[in-house]
């Protein structure tokens, strides 16, 4: 009886081991965009994953009237919580390195395109001068020993919250003793450990002609940032003249910088998303450069002629295409 | 224990993992279908084979899809931006979303990849 019993208890087990196989998934909508989540844990992790990813969109978003964001920009300054001023830091931290190409004070511009709402028009130069003239992530750099911010434009973290906001989840799902997870919020994709069965996550790059299907394939182990700002996402056309939503904070107008698509792959998801918009602006030649200064991202780049340029370290991850390596 | 215990037990076990991947090879070869979600839950799956019309109503707003030579459309969507209705007809890749209408439409054949990015 005794060897039925542990018989019965070892079959349940191994049922068990299957099911912990298959992921709990959630598909939520924040930050104002949709968002999948594979959690390989319980109910409550997922759970909890859901539950932070709403806290930190109530805590970042610059439309959520309760947001300190939001009061930053109506009053002209805050008191920060120590958490945004972490993603204040991160952020000025990305506009240096890349001399402004990314820059979190870029809403007034953005808000002139009509990119913050669906009535998108070509602005006067003299608006885009009086946007420009609120634009300047050095305004930011005085406040960064203190909490109390003071700004004159705008500050808005939506080219930088989601990738933070996918670093907080998986830190978080770690602490719940959770080792695997797949999320993917709204494009912004961050893994967390390795597939149960060994086998390679694989995301595939749009292809900014057919977005809907993928160009290319970037297969790989472990946790991992993988990010892509396209011209081709966000876009309107006016007198037969297509202007997309990736403006360049120093001109005022959309990137011409001869990309369709920069894919930044980092271990930092913040750094990630910054990026992603901030090389798109600078072009290959500049964002290569900066790649070659530096030790903590990789990079795929599709040009407007449909040409995939990758650097070193992504172009051994990436597959099922034809492209030109990137070397130091 | 008896020999005839075990001979049940394991027979048993083989059953279930017989069943398994029945229906694990069954959902893979089946292909052309698509999931329809209105606000992450599922609400209806659509067989590519099969040409129709259908009408998603939500809180959040209606969509009309149609499924048409083993493709899935939007035709129309009451939102603003009509992201959803401009996309082109698809049965595979990236999901196609109506985003203030919280409908999502996902393709059984996506699963080639964790995610498609862009």
């Amino acid at each position: 009886m005794k060897k039925t019993l542990a018989l019965s208890l070892l079959i349940s087990v191994l049922l068990c081991g299957c099911a912990v196989n298959a992921p709990v998934e959630r598909e939520i909508f924040a930050m104002d965009t949709v968002m999948m989540l594979r959690v390989w844990g319980n109910e409550s992790d997922a759970a909890a994953a859901v539950a932070e990813i709403n806290r930190l969109d109530a805590l970042l978003s610059v439309t959520n009237e309760n947001s300190e964001i939001f009061a930053l920009n109506r009053d002209g300054e805050a008191e920060l919580s120590m958490e945004t001023y972490d993603l204040l830091v991160k952020a000025v931290a990305v506009s240096r390195r890349t001399e402004g190409a990314f820059d979190p004070t870029v809403y007034p511009l953005v808000e002139a395109w009509g990119f913050t709402h669906d009535a998108q028009a070509v602005p006067a130069q003299d608006e885009i001068n009086e946007a420009l003239a609120l634009v300047g992530y050095e305004q930011l750099e005085n406040h960064l020993d203190v909490t109390c911010l003071s700004i004159d434009g705008m500050l808005d973290f939506g080219g930088i919250a989601k990738g933070y906001t996918a670093r907080k989840v998986v830190d978080l799902l770690q602490e719940r003793g959770v080792d695997t997870a797949f999320l993917n919020l709204g494009g912004n994709v961050q893994t967390l450990g390795s597939k149960p069965d060994g086998e390679a996550w694989t995301v595939g790059i749009a292809d900014p002609e057919n977005p809907s299907q993928a160009i290319g394939c970037l297969r790989f182990t472990g946790s991992l940032a993988l990010v892509t700002s396209g011209g081709y996402q966000r876009y309107f056309e006016e007198n037969g003249v297509r202007y997309h939503h990736i403006l360049d904070p120093k001109t005022g107008y959309p990137a011409q910088s001869g990309l369709a698509s920069v894919t930044v792959l980092a271990k930092d998801g913040a750094l990630a998303d910054g990026l992603s918009t901030a090389l798109f602006v600078m072009g290959m030649e500049e964002a290569s450069a900066l790649w070659r200064a530096s030790d903590d991202f990789e990079v795929v780049f599709i040009t407007q002629d449909g040409i995939i340029f990758a650097t070193e370290g992504a172009a051994s991850l990436l597959t099922d295409c034809e492209f030109t390596v990137i070397k130091r | 224990m008896k020999t005839r215990t075990w001979i049940l037990l394991f027979s048993a076990l083989a059953a279930v993992c017989l069943l398994c991947t029945f229906l694990i090879l069954n959902d893979a070869s089946t292909g052309g279908t698509a999931t329809v979600r209105s606000d992450g839950v599922t609400v209806m799956t659509l067989d590519l084979s099969k040409d129709g019309e259908y009408r998603i109503a939500s809180d959040y707003g209606m969509n009309t899809l149609r499924v048409e030579n083993g493709k899935v459309s939007v035709i129309s969507a009451d939102c603003p931006s009509q992201d959803c209705v401009h996309h082109a007809p698809a049965s595979s890749g990236a999901p196609i979303v109506c985003l203030p209408n919280r409908l999502v439409i996902t393709f059984s054949t996506a699963q080639e990849y964790d995610a498609i990015i862009g």
